[in-house]
């Protein structure tokens, strides 16, 4: 059960002035991205969710605790820089529990976690013995996910996870998420930071518009599409109007 | 690949042809450069033969040994001073002065110290070589630890690793590249600074010892023979450790 809160979150370097104001409430095991110009700041509103910088003005709590205090499973999108590159698949997702101090029962965690990673074709616990090096990026970026997961996190953070890959792969990637997520025991809280306007609506519950710097809410937008999320749905009206939803938003915030 | 392999010998076979071409030509006089047939018979000797005196073996041994033990003294002295260094500013900002001003000063103008404190036997030859190999291990390793990826330390801080796992699950082995690339080039160091001592500082075996022992009476094929063996020991033991190196930092480069 994660309840987010964030309430008139500011936060400045000095004169500059990144975060304005934020309000957002996000439900339990709700997913969200946030969709913004680049540069609005969303890479600190990750560092501050993540408990990693504070903010300046206001709060973000985690089931009433402070970020700091919370448990996080991160996502980056840089995968080369994030993973261990001396571990393998299976040691990656370990230490999740090592850093916990979690001895017992490792192994036969990280491969419960590995074995959700099964969508289609892909089947990450048939890599568990290899090196990240010998991965393709999308592989890889799914041991970085089944790290996250490992942790057993109140709140899932994706730092625009999928950019590095290329059109094909982002697409099976992001059903490959969906599964995923549908198969954990408890439904994770998701915020998802993306770069991609059809891919922010066909991930999320609400879409979350970002204006640019200082950061602000432009605008949440609700996406009504049924779940379990269909290739086919980004073909129809609906998801088109949403499409022109959220670029109006994102267009007058970027103004 | 089998071919590509056989072309380390081209630099060897050139060198000789050169040489030969050099000593049918008179371009030398032969008294300081022998002919590469008169080298390799003596070489042939010194490794054949069980004479005392004549035979190289005991200095290959002993410069060997010395060379090793002089390594493994940097590396077990190097290796946590880099990684402090690299970790704390305040570590670094205090030896700074010290690493750098000793690492620009070649090792062996300081035998006179050495010496002072370990006499002339073999510790003070290991001393002052694993001191030297120690600097470039420390600065190595020191890099490693400075080019460690932020993401994974920022990573595994958000999944509440603590200091001490961060530093030896994390930093460690993301400087461990570094630190291969220091020994490396401190394993050549070592031999070269090893040979040096047996040459200025007395000694009973050691192929420095024949080098200029065969130099200053003019037995010239013989010092090119024990040149050409302390070469071929650098480039055994520099394979050697590329290979564990390759085995141990599996990742570096890919």
């Amino acid at each position: 059960m994660s309840e987010i809160a964030i309430e008139q979150l500011s936060k400045s370097f000095g004169a500059l002035k990144v975060l304005d104001n934020l309000n957002l409430k996000v439900k339990s095991g709700e997913f969200i991205t946030f969709f913004g110009p680049n540069g609005c700041g969303k890479t600190t509103l990750l560092n501050i969710l993540s408990g990693m910088e504070s903010p300046t003005k206001g709060s973000i709590l985690i089931n009433g605790k402070p970020p700091a205090h919370s448990k996080i499973g991160f996502v980056f999108q840089d995968y080369n820089q994030s993973l261990f590159p001396w571990r393998t698949v299976s040691g990656n997702v370990e230490f999740a529990l090592e850093a916990q101090n979690m001895d017992s029962n490792r192994e036969a965690i990280a491969e419960n976690v590995l074995k959700k990673i099964h969508f289609e074709e892909i089947n990450l616990l048939a890599f568990r013995d290899k090196y990240p090096y010998e991965l393709s990026g999308g592989m890889k970026q799914l041991t970085a996910i089944a790290r996250a997961l490992a942790f057993d996190p109140e709140v899932f953070l994706l730092d625009e996870p999928f950019s590095a890959l290329d059109y094909t792969t982002t697409l099976k990637m992001e059903d490959a998420l969906l599964d995923i997520l549908g198969k954990t025991e408890k439904k994770e809280t998701t915020l998802f930071v993306s770069h991609d306007l059809d891919e922010a609506i066909y991930l999320a519950d609400r879409v979350v518009v970002l204006s640019k710097r200082p950061a602000g809410i432009a605008k949440i937008i609700n996406v009504d599409l049924p779940r379990p999320r269909k290739m086919e749905m980004r073909l129809g009206k609906k998801f088109f109007a949403l499409r022109n939803s959220v670029l109006k938003a994102f267009e007058s915030g970027r103004k | 690949m089998q071919r590509k392999k056989l072309l380390i010998l081209v630099s060897p076979i050139a060198i000789l042809v050169l040489w030969q071409i050099a000593s049918l030509l008179n371009i030398v006089n032969p008294l300081f450069l022998p002919t590469p047939y008169e080298t390799a018979l003596k070489l042939v000797e010194l490794l054949a033969s069980a004479e005392a005196g004549v035979t190289i073996w005991p200095d290959i041994f002993a410069t060997l040994y010395r060379m090793l033990v002089s390594f493994a003294l940097a590396a077990i002295i190097g290796i946590p001073l880099g990684l402090v260094m690299g970790y704390s500013d305040k570590i670094y900002y205090s030896l700074e002065f010290f690493v750098d001003f000793f690492r620009s000063l070649p090792a062996t103008a300081m035998f006179p110290l050495f010496m002072l404190f370990f006499g002339i036997g073999d510790e003070s030859k290991i001393a002052v070589t694993a001191f030297a190999c120690a600097l470039i291990i420390v600065v190595n390793t020191m890099y490693g630890v400075h080019h460690a990826s932020k993401l994974r330390i920022m990573a595994a801080k958000i999944m509440k690793a603590g200091k001490t796992k961060l530093f030896t699950k994390v930093i460690f082995p993301d400087a461990l590249p570094g630190t291969f690339a220091g020994m490396r080039i401190a394993v050549s160091l070592a031999l070269i600074i090893i040979i040096v001592t047996e040459m200025f500082i007395g000694t009973n075996f050691g192929l420095g010892r024949r080098i200029i022992d065969a130099q200053l009476v003019y037995r010239i094929p013989e010092m090119y023979a024990a040149i050409i063996i302390a070469g071929v020991l650098g480039f055994i033991v520099n394979t050697v450790f590329v290979w564990i190196e390759k085995r141990t930092v599996h990742w570096t480069g890919k």
